[in-house]
């Protein structure tokens, strides 16, 4: 387990809750990320993630699990699963027709001129990639998220899915290549309406 | 390019899950084939297009002051909780010693009270007259002690003057009156 969680769950459990507080914001970024591209449409992210630190307060005496991380995106993705058999799925219209212009990727690319990756607008990229994971399987689209929100191992990764690392890793491929694909599509559109 | 290997090695590779052979191995399959390369290059920038992108949305704040204020209930709930068990345990482990000591304290306080009501009655309660029949026995008594006397100032005669037993009957006779 990583040292300042073990220290702050330690600290909680002898009756310092601010020690929580560092918990819940060390993890607030990749937990409510995790969550909500998780399940983007039910508007039910933050019952969520509200629900995964109550059970972790709730049950933090069983904690026994090596990876503090592991263990908390593992109760993520059963609550997910668990709220998403109760729900009725819900078509979110808004979906893939948010602004095209809206400037959410800032990061560098090299534009070496390899892949249709690398060639799409990069302003776009960021918000055209989720568009894409959106799209995937649940369970391609956890791997996919576990990987990039929470930066997690494929050993952890299999440990939260309760399968082998193998699964784990097979699942992030197809997810990669239904990506490549996407973006692929997405680059040949604007090739197609370029002057 | 061996599509599968190689794409599992950069996955792992991007983990630190590679051991050293393995890292070697995909040093070189990088370096021979450029497919490996561009899906090398496609692993990273997705990667950083979702990690650069902004959340839509926060965590609404209430929500964490609703964290905040049910871990803050959850360690008090549980000290007030551990406190109140031991309360319990002590007491359940000490009940029957307690049991006995208030017993015990309860006997001896009926025993004192009954006892303190007895004297008191017996000290309030009136002289009771004596009947005839009493007065009667204390007269026998008084005649018997009167006699015992004299039989003792005749024990004592035959020590000294009286000698035999004839001389004994003789004065028992006087004494009672009789002749033989």
């Amino acid at each position: 387990m990583e040292q300042p969680e073990r220290e702050w769950l330690a600290q909680y459990r002898q009756g310092d809750v601010e020690a929580l507080g560092k918990l819940v914001e060390e993890f607030r970024r990749p937990l409510f990320g995790f969550i909500l591209r998780m399940t983007e449409g039910r508007g039910d992210a933050d019952e969520i993630f509200q629900d995964v630190w109550l059970r972790v307060i709730k049950n933090q005496d069983r904690y026994t699990h090596k990876s503090f991380k592991s263990w908390l995106f593992r109760i993520a993705q059963n609550l997910i699963i668990d709220r998403a058999r109760k729900q009725k799925p819900v078509v979110d219209l808004q979906a893939g027709a948010k602004d095209e212009d809206e400037n959410v990727f800032e990061t560098r690319l090299e534009d070496k001129g390899l892949s249709a990756v690398t060639l799409i607008d990069a302003k776009q990229l960021g918000r055209k990639i989720l568009d894409a994971v959106r799209t995937l399987p649940e369970e391609q689209r956890a791997v996919f998220l576990m990987r990039t929100e929470a930066d997690l191992p494929f050993k952890e990764i299999a440990k939260v899915q309760g399968t082998s690392i193998n699964t784990a890793l097979a699942r992030m491929q197809y997810a990669m290549a239904k990506l490549r694909t996407a973006l692929q599509m997405e680059y040949q559109e604007l090739q197609g309406t370029s002057p | 390019m061996k599509t599968k290997p190689v794409q599992e090695l950069l996955l792992l590779a991007q983990t630190g899950e590679l051991d050293e052979a393995q890292r070697a191995r995909l040093e070189t399959m990088l370096a021979e084939d450029k497919e490996a390369r561009t899906y090398r290059d496609d692993l990273d920038r997705i990667f950083n297009g979702v990690r650069s992108t902004p959340m839509e949305q926060d965590v609404n704040p209430f929500v964490l002051k609703r964290i905040e204020s049910q871990a803050r209930a959850h360690t008090e709930g549980g000290r007030q909780g551990a406190r109140r068990g031991g309360e319990v345990r002590m007491i359940q482990m000490w009940r029957p010693a307690i049991a006995s000591a208030v017993a015990a304290v309860l006997l001896l306080f009926f025993g004192m009270t009954f006892i303190r009501q007895q004297k008191a009655e017996t000290a309030q309660a009136p002289p009771v007259p004596a009947t005839s029949a009493e007065v009667e026995m204390l007269a026998w008594d008084v005649g018997l002690d009167a006699d015992i006397e004299d039989l003792n100032e005749i024990l004592a005669m035959a020590g000294d003057g009286i000698e035999g037993m004839d001389d004994l009957v003789n004065e028992l006779i006087r004494l009672e009156g009789l002749s033989i």
